[in-house]
């Protein structure tokens, strides 16, 4: 718990997005977007600075291109194994808050 | 729908100003595409809802990336070692040197680009400054003010009644000091010969309460006016140019008018007092000022219209209690560059507005150059880039280039101004004599290094920043030589030409306009023959000549001298000397007829001894001339305006006419109808009534004399002939009459001299630019021209292609230029130019000489497609 790193909101939703495939920005927003079911919209400044932020930490960085034919524009980014490592991290304080919460049925 | 999407999406762009540089550059395209899959998800109401999110997002990203993007340059500059800086700048000084002079050409253009626009700027704004905004050199001249008294229709001015300004002088809480002053021209003697000198006479505390300072001796102080003898205090110039500088003259004394003076002191400095000129001594004034100007100081905090309306109404108070001068004039406080005549001060304004001009011209052309220089450098840029070089160190690269070309251009310019100044002093408006005074100085000199400045970093970054952030793979993998920029770049490059022709054009049409008002003012019919006509100041000195027996006899000895020389064919001796009259105001009565129509405020009336009209070659159009029994009688003769005013032509003569006021209320019969006469005040007054008297020379003090012998020789007979009669009688002002009539129209002439040159230097910078880009625009095009004619093309088609491309820019400059100039016309104001709408004969040849001028500067070029080998422009791509 000592390293747990300093994530935002926006930060764990991406590295979730993140989690299974790489993807470029638009493809993340996307994802976060219907694996929320449209509740988290994440607006295309906050998306970039916080894959800049991402970047610096290391916890992902610029991938191939999947496919032949991925637009070559797009610049597609991955998770590494230190932001697997905070994302599990992370996940698991989210999992220990969300049972607390449960317990004192603050979740309504 | 798309379209509204599509402008949502443009405002979205430019609202990306607002993220940091690094920031943007790496994300903007992604993050249009984000803006663009929230606006297609979005629910109804979309537009509100997407920009919502927008502006949350903004506000919770912009505090952080700013604060990252200025760490990051703190983190460079902590970074940089600052010993190296200097050997770094001093390395990119010299490549700045070398490549500056690699373009010889180009450095030349910018250079004289930048002097000239510079140069022709300094000029006009050290005209105005120096005489209108640079404050009089006396204490607290901020708060300088004259009080004056002005006539409420006409305008004119006129000192106020002695008993307002006492009063006035009691009112301390709007004024600290009045200090009334009057001026006059004295004879001093001591010299090789008699001298006239303009003096002011002023109050002991005159020079104390304005902080007058003495260069040597001293200045007035209290108590001077009742010491034993009269004293002087002279100004340097005077000290200079009579004494030599000599530093005994204090406490000599000089004989000015019979009177004996004692040098107090010089005081420093070309002293200008801006209603009177720069006198050359100045002296006491007793009780009474005399006819006075009247300077006073105003309490800190009251403004010149608080101090106007208080001396108004003192005025306004006085008339009524004491019947003084009526009720048309009322007393005013003005603030001294209005004594400078709002026509001349307006001129200058006008001068700075098309000096402006050139300055935008020359602009245009400097980032012509450097947009040119840029793109041929494009190769070596993306090099630099390639090898590692940040955005920064290419600005910086073209900085330098602009910091060196700024000092070049700005110190040519500063040369360049001080001829141009001089230049201007030569052809300044006779009455505008402070200009001579006008100096440029280190505060300009800052100004001008400063401008130049601006204008080379503005114009040498403009590439720096188009190119230094430009993608330059292409033209590396191009490789080729012919590669100068985009299409956009040309664009730019076209239209800044037709904006130095749009910008030319209304300058060159006003010089046109301005040029042809002079011109026929000069040329018109003066109602005098002015050819070797000559007029002579002989004043003769009031402390012997006072009786007018006396007087007679000189001008009588005099005139038996001229008759008798083989060098003046004929000569008249008067009071006035032409186009000065002397003034009346008000009207006169004509017996027996009421007048129509408004009444003139102001009349001339010109002594006329016989043989005067005869020898001025003044026509007599009905009736007869004087001679010499008429002086004794109540007789005048009068202009044609007079006739046409009271009378239709012949039916003047034998009416009789009494003068306006109460000096002379004598009837005096119309023997003569003689043509207009122009007076001083030109064609404004074309109708004013001039009316002749008969006179006897008592009086005298002009002597107008007709030669065909140049100035040169007339002067030292008449010299000659005074002196032998009195050796003590100075001579002065000997000017050909033309030369005064000229004058008249001195401000309208400067102004068309001054915009012909600024509308020349425009036309050649034009020129210059339009040269530029037919030139760049050719050596792009050489391997399509090649090919061309490869295929046959003939030198014609060759020859239009590059016609079209140069002369389409000036084409659609001369179209805007001509509209702004229909525009501008008539803002200019009304004098400068004569008529206030564009003559259509020479509109068009203005128009058609500047295309001309475009064709010529695409010779060069054009003969360079004509002459093209084709095999060796394809060889060599």
């Amino acid at each position: 718990m000592a390293e747990l790193p300093d994530l935002t909101n926006s930060m764990f939703f991406i590295l979730l997005a993140l989690a299974d495939e790489p993807r470029h920005g638009l493809g993340i927003v996307d994802e976060v977007r219907t694996q929320t079911d449209g509740r988290v919209k994440m607006g295309p400044a906050l998306l970039y600075s916080s894959l800049k932020r991402l970047s610096r930490l290391k916890f992902v960085r610029p991938a191939a291109k999947p496919t032949a034919e991925a637009d070559p524009r797009r610049k597609y980014y991955r998770i590494t194994d230190a932001g697997r490592r905070a994302l599990s991290a992370h996940g698991r304080l989210w999992e220990t808050a969300v049972e607390i919460a449960k317990n004192k049925q603050a979740l309504g | 729908m798309s379209i509204w999407r599509s402008i949502n999406e443009r405002i979205y762009w430019s609202l990306l100003l607002v993220f940091p540089y690094g920031f943007r550059r790496t994300n903007r395209d992604e993050m249009m595409a984000v803006f663009r899959h929230h606006w297609e998800l979005s629910r109804f109401p979309r537009t509100p809802r997407v920009w919502w999110l927008v502006a949350v997002d903004a506000a919770q990203v912009l505090p952080h990336e700013w604060a990252f993007s200025f760490a990051e340059l703190y983190r460079h500059m902590k970074q940089t070692n600052w010993f190296t800086v200097p050997a770094q700048l001093a390395n990119e000084f010299k490549f700045g040197l070398r490549s500056l002079v690699r373009k010889p050409g180009h450095l030349a253009i910018a250079m004289l680009s930048l002097a000239l626009g510079i140069g022709f700027n300094i000029v006009i704004f050290t005209v105005i400054n120096g005489l209108v905004l640079q404050p009089l050199p006396f204490n607290g001249a901020s708060r300088l003010a004259y009080v004056v008294k002005q006539h409420n229709t006409e305008g004119w001015i006129t000192s106020p009644d002695r008993e307002v300004v006492r009063v006035l002088s009691e009112e301390e809480e709007f004024f600290e000091v009045v200090e009334p002053y009057s001026s006059s021209t004295l004879t001093m003697l001591g010299g090789s010969e008699p001298r006239v000198v303009f003096a002011i006479s002023v109050s002991e505390t005159f020079m104390a309460n304005f902080g007058v300072t003495p260069l040597l001796g001293r200045g007035f102080i209290p108590g001077d006016s009742d010491a034993a003898e009269t004293s002087i205090v002279l100004s340097e110039h005077l000290w200079r140019s009579a004494f030599g500088e000599d530093r005994a003259i204090i406490g000599r004394t000089l004989e000015f008018e019979g009177e004996e003076y004692l040098v107090l002191g010089v005081v420093a400095g070309n002293f200008r007092m801006a209603m009177t000129g720069t006198p050359d001594a100045w002296m006491l004034h007793g009780e009474d000022p005399g006819q006075t100007a009247v300077l006073a100081r105003l309490t800190p905090g009251t403004t010149i219209q608080a101090a106007s309306s208080r001396a108004a109404a003192i005025g306004a108070g006085l008339e009524e209690q004491e019947g003084l001068s009526g009720e048309d004039w009322t007393e005013k406080v003005v603030a001294p560059p209005a004594f400078l005549g709002n026509e001349f001060t307006r001129t200058l304004w006008v001068l700075l507005a098309a000096v402006g001009l050139v300055f935008l011209i020359a602009c245009s052309n400097l980032a012509n150059l450097t947009l040119a220089k840029g793109l041929s450098r494009f190769q070596e840029l993306g090099v630099r880039r390639a090898l590692g070089a940040s955005r920064l160190q290419v600005v910086r690269l073209f900085m330098v280039e602009s910091a060196i070309l700024s000092v070049m251009g700005g110190t040519l310019g500063l040369l360049l101004a001080h001829w141009g100044l001089s230049m201007v002093q030569r052809i300044r408006p006779a009455y505008v004599s402070a200009l001579d005074f006008v100096t440029i100085g280190p505060r300009i000199w800052l100004a001008a290094f400063g401008i130049s400045a601006i204008a080379a970093i503005l114009f040498g970054l403009l590439p720096a920043f188009r190119l230094g952030g430009a993608d330059f793979n292409p033209s590396l993998r191009s490789g080729s030589r012919f590669s100068s920029g985009t299409s956009g770049d040309r664009k730019a490059r076209k239209a800044l030409v037709a904006a130095e022709v749009a910008l030319a054009l209304p300058l060159t049409i006003a010089a046109g306009l301005m040029a042809r008002t002079v011109y026929e003012s000069t040329h018109q019919d003066f109602g005098i023959a002015l050819d070797g006509l000559i007029s002579a100041d002989v004043p003769l000195p009031d402390d012997r000549y006072g009786d007018e027996g006396v007087r007679g006899a000189f001008w009588a000895q005099l005139s038996d001298g001229l008759e008798a020389s083989q060098l003046i064919e004929s000569f008249a001796v008067t009071s006035f000397a032409p186009p000065r009259f002397s003034i009346l105001f008000g009207e006169p009565e004509v017996e027996n007829l009421t007048l129509s129509g408004a009444a003139q405020a102001m009349v001339y009336t010109i002594p006329s001894p016989p043989g005067y009209l005869e020898m001025a070659g003044t026509a007599v159009l009905h009736g007869r001339s004087f001679v010499a029994e008429d002086a004794s009688q109540d007789v005048v003769i009068v202009n044609e305006a007079f006739a046409k005013r009271f009378a239709s032509g012949a039916d003047a003569v034998g009416r009789r006419l009494k003068y306006a006021g109460e000096s002379d209320n004598r009837w005096h019969t119309i023997v003569g109808v003689v043509q207009n006469v122009v007076g001083t005040a030109g064609a404004d007054a074309a109708d004013r009534i001039q009316i002749y008297s008969p006179t006897t020379s008592a009086r005298g003090g002009k002597v107008l004399l007709r030669s065909g012998a140049p100035i040169e020789m007339v002067l030292p007979v008449l010299k000659s002939l005074v002196w032998a009669i009195d050796p003590e009688v100075p001579i002065r002002q000997m000017v050909s009459v033309r030369k005064n009539f000229m004058d008249i129209f001195g401000r309208q002439r400067f102004a068309a001299t001054l915009f012909a040159s600024f509308g020349l230097v425009g036309l050649l910078l034009s020129a210059i630019g339009i040269h530029g880009v037919v030139a760049l625009s050719v050596n792009q095009r050489l391997p399509e021209l090649g090919v061309r004619m490869v295929f046959g093309a003939k030198t014609g088609n060759l020859a239009r292609t590059v016609l079209v491309d140069g002369l389409g820019p000036v084409v659609v400059g001369a179209m805007i230029g001509l509209g702004a100039s229909v525009a501008l016309v008539r803002l200019v104001p009304e004098g400068l130019v004569g008529t206030p709408h564009l003559d259509p004969a020479m509109t068009t040849g203005l128009t058609l000489s500047l295309l001309a001028v475009g064709a010529l500067a695409c010779l060069g070029p054009l003969i360079k497609a004509i002459r093209l080998d084709p095999a060796t422009v394809l060889r060599s791509d």
